[in-house]
């Protein structure tokens, strides 16, 4: 939504300009609009100059209204002759446009495009209450002059409304739309799919209006019609959609005119309501969808960039950390190392206690490193061997599970569908987990899988000394521990990775535990 | 047993802590060393080239470059050394506090001899110290 601050002093020459520019405007599209009346009525199914009229209040400033006064007055002069008629219906035009743009600057400034659904409903909402002046003060004034009779008061009213509301409704957009600055990509696949979009809509409105009105089966085909709207919302911006709906609009009134099409009736009242109610619809549709897509995507890009810019935040504190911790390690073991004889047991108890700490700050600042990879990083999917991730794991901690006497086995370990470095940090943290938390035996770790529908359940199962159920959901934690580091060792960022990673590929992970009694991790991961 | 002979180590690193770990794990390590230290790359490849003030400058056995550098990023020094005829024979090990995978695949890629991440703790640097060591001269212990 974009709004316009309110213009300063206008010099007379651009004023005269640009409200000539209104008229003139005005004139040509009403003289148009009458062309393609349904005879013998005054009023027209769509009523392009109300759009027009709006449209340039809204863009040029409140100030023009004479524009809008002199060209109707001249339009609706050249038909009835009548120079009160002409005055009134002017006037009612102008309040119409008037009153319009003053409520849409209140509450849309100048919308160039919709980019919220509630927005759309607001315009039509205001469009609809300015055209029920137009319709007043047009039907009264025609009423009172004789050319049309009191009991034709409402259906006239009626049409008059729905014309000059549809004109707003379709024109409006169309205007404010092309005269935004664009931001929309036009890369050589767009440009090719939308000259695609505009031969089908050619095909459907040829075949939908060029059969023969009796025949009835282009009723259904008028449908078609919305799907082609649809798919303008989807794939283009606001502005293909609107000049699509404005085009097929035009081309249906030009047609019905001609007594082409389904809506041409043997009343011409009835042919009027058939077409209004129908094009209305169209466009209706097409606006609405095309702001609501708008503000989804919207709000999808700010939720990316909020997320793109935490994920930067994470790697570039755990990243640049590193480097001061480093040297805070690196210069108390230093001091240590080349002062032993000079300090005494108590300093040296307390250059331990600095580079205990800071190298346990160390990795965890690793890990959480190596947890936003495994969130920022590009999620891959490919068919990944189970059997060569474990090995890989347990390469990786040959001189751990060497130390601990550990026994690995495994069932035969079919293939998943996922990421070869997950399926790898997964089996290496379970099983690291598994050698860290064992008890006085040594550990015995046990990997297994099954098939279970499309998924493969995975499982490690340990020998260790188990977790209470009551902990069950609070391991997944970040840097969550259940024992003290000195008695095991580990940051408690493993299993809020293992958990991050089986979510990103939309499995589950849970386990099976009792108090010195071991424990089994169970993980889901897409069959191959 | 002749005496091992002085090795001429070039560090190209702005971090005077840093600087003063490897002067000092070097000598912990016992590896005989002349350290020479500049702390951009554009004084490093000045060296290298022998130019202006570093025109009695010794060619290094070996050159110690950090990726995080004030201005040249050490990766366009290793791109300026691997593409300069007289330099790109030199033995250049990527010595950096980084520990991401992307950019020890981009060390390799650039045709780096080593990468390494600056290890903490005075053991794991003397032991740093003297893979490089046997990186150069494969024969010493």
């Amino acid at each position: 939504m974009v709004r316009t601050p309110a213009r300063a002093v206008t010099p007379p020459l651009r004023y005269a300009a640009a409200t000539a520019l209104i008229a003139a405007l005005y004139f040509v599209a009403a003289k148009l609009a009458l062309a393609l009346a349904i005879p013998p009525g005054y009023a027209t199914a769509v009523w392009p100059s109300s759009g027009i009229a709006l449209a340039g209040l809204l863009l040029a400033g409140g100030r023009h209204w004479p524009g809008i006064w002199i060209g109707a007055a001249l339009a609706n002069f050249t038909i009835q002759y009548s120079l009160p008629v002409a005055a009134a219906i002017a006037t009612g035009n102008t309040l119409e446009a008037c009153i319009a743009a003053a409520l849409v600057q209140r509450s849309l400034g100048v919308p160039h495009h919709f980019s919220r659904g509630e927005d759309v409903v607001r315009f039509v909402a205001i469009a609809m209450v300015a055209c029920a002046v137009a319709a007043t003060m047009a039907s009264s004034a025609l009423g009172a002059a004789g050319f049309i009779a009191w009991s034709d008061f409402l259906p006239h009213w009626w049409t008059w409304w729905q014309g000059d509301l549809a004109g707003i409704v379709i024109i409006t957009p169309l205007v404010l739309g092309w005269t935004a600055k664009q931001e929309f990509a036009w890369s050589h696949e767009r440009i090719f799919e939308c000259a695609m979009f505009s031969l089908v809509l050619g095909a459907v409105l040829l075949a939908v209006f060029g059969a023969d009105a009796a025949a009835r089966a282009t009723w259904a085909l008028s449908f078609l019609l919305l799907p082609l709207i649809v798919w303008a919302a989807f794939r283009f911006s606001q502005r293909e959609v609107t000049t699509a709906s404005a085009a097929l609009c035009g081309y249906a009134v030009w047609q019905t005119v001609g007594g082409n099409g389904p809506f041409v009736a043997h009343s011409v009242n009835i042919s009027l309501l058939l077409l209004q109610a129908f094009l209305s619809t169209v466009v209706a549709t097409g606006l609405v969808l095309s702001a609501v897509l708008e503000e989804r995507r919207r709000a999808m890009e700010r939720l990316q960039h909020a997320h793109d810019e935490m994920e930067h935040f994470v790697h570039v504190a755990a990243h640049d950390l590193q480097e001061p911790l480093r040297t805070v390690i690196n210069f108390a073991d230093l001091l240590d190392n080349r002062n032993r004889l000079r300090l005494g047991d108590e300093a040296r108890e307390f250059l331990g206690y600095i580079v205990s700490g800071a190298t346990r700050m160390q990795r965890m600042l690793r890990e959480l490193l190596a947890f936003a990879q495994v969130e920022r990083g590009e999620l891959r999917t490919m068919r990944v061997d189970c059997e060569n991730a474990l090995a890989v794991a347990q390469e990786n901690l040959k001189a751990v599970l060497d130390e601990s006497g550990a026994v690995v086995t495994h069932d035969p370990l079919p293939a998943v569908s996922s990421d070869p470095t997950h399926m790898e940090i997964l089996f290496q943290n379970l099983i690291a987990n598994a050698v860290r938390f064992r008890g006085t035996a040594a550990p015995r770790i046990h990997v297994g899988a099954k098939l279970e529908g499309g998924y493969c359940v995975l499982s490690v199962t340990d020998n260790g000394i188990g977790i209470d159920p009551g902990d069950f959901e609070a391991i997944f934690n970040m840097f969550r521990r259940l024992h003290g580091s000195d008695r095991y060792p580990g940051t408690g960022i493993g299993l809020t990775i293992c958990k991050r990673i089986v979510e990103r590929h939309k499995g589950r992970i849970w386990l099976e535990s009792r108090q010195d009694a071991g424990t089994t991790f169970h993980f889901t991961m897409p069959a191959a | 047993m002749a005496p091992a002979r002085q090795l001429e180590i070039l560090l190209i690193d702005d971090s005077p802590a840093d600087v003063r770990m490897t002067q000092l794990a070097l000598e912990t390590a016992g590896i005989p060393n002349r350290l020479h230290v500049v702390e951009t790359g554009e004084k490093g490849l000045m060296f290298l080239l022998q130019d202006g003030e570093y025109a009695a400058a010794p060619r290094p056995d070996v050159v110690l470059l950090d990726l995080k550098l004030p201005k040249a990023s050490g990766f366009s020094v290793l791109s300026a050394v691997r593409s300069h005829r007289r330099m790109k024979d030199l033995v250049v090990v990527v010595f950096t506090g980084s520990s991401l995978q992307r950019d020890e695949a981009q060390s390799y890629r650039s045709n780096a001899n080593l990468f390494m991440t600056k290890p903490a703790g005075l053991e794991a640097y003397v032991a740093a110290m003297r893979r490089i060591h046997a990186l150069i001269e494969p024969s010493a212990r």
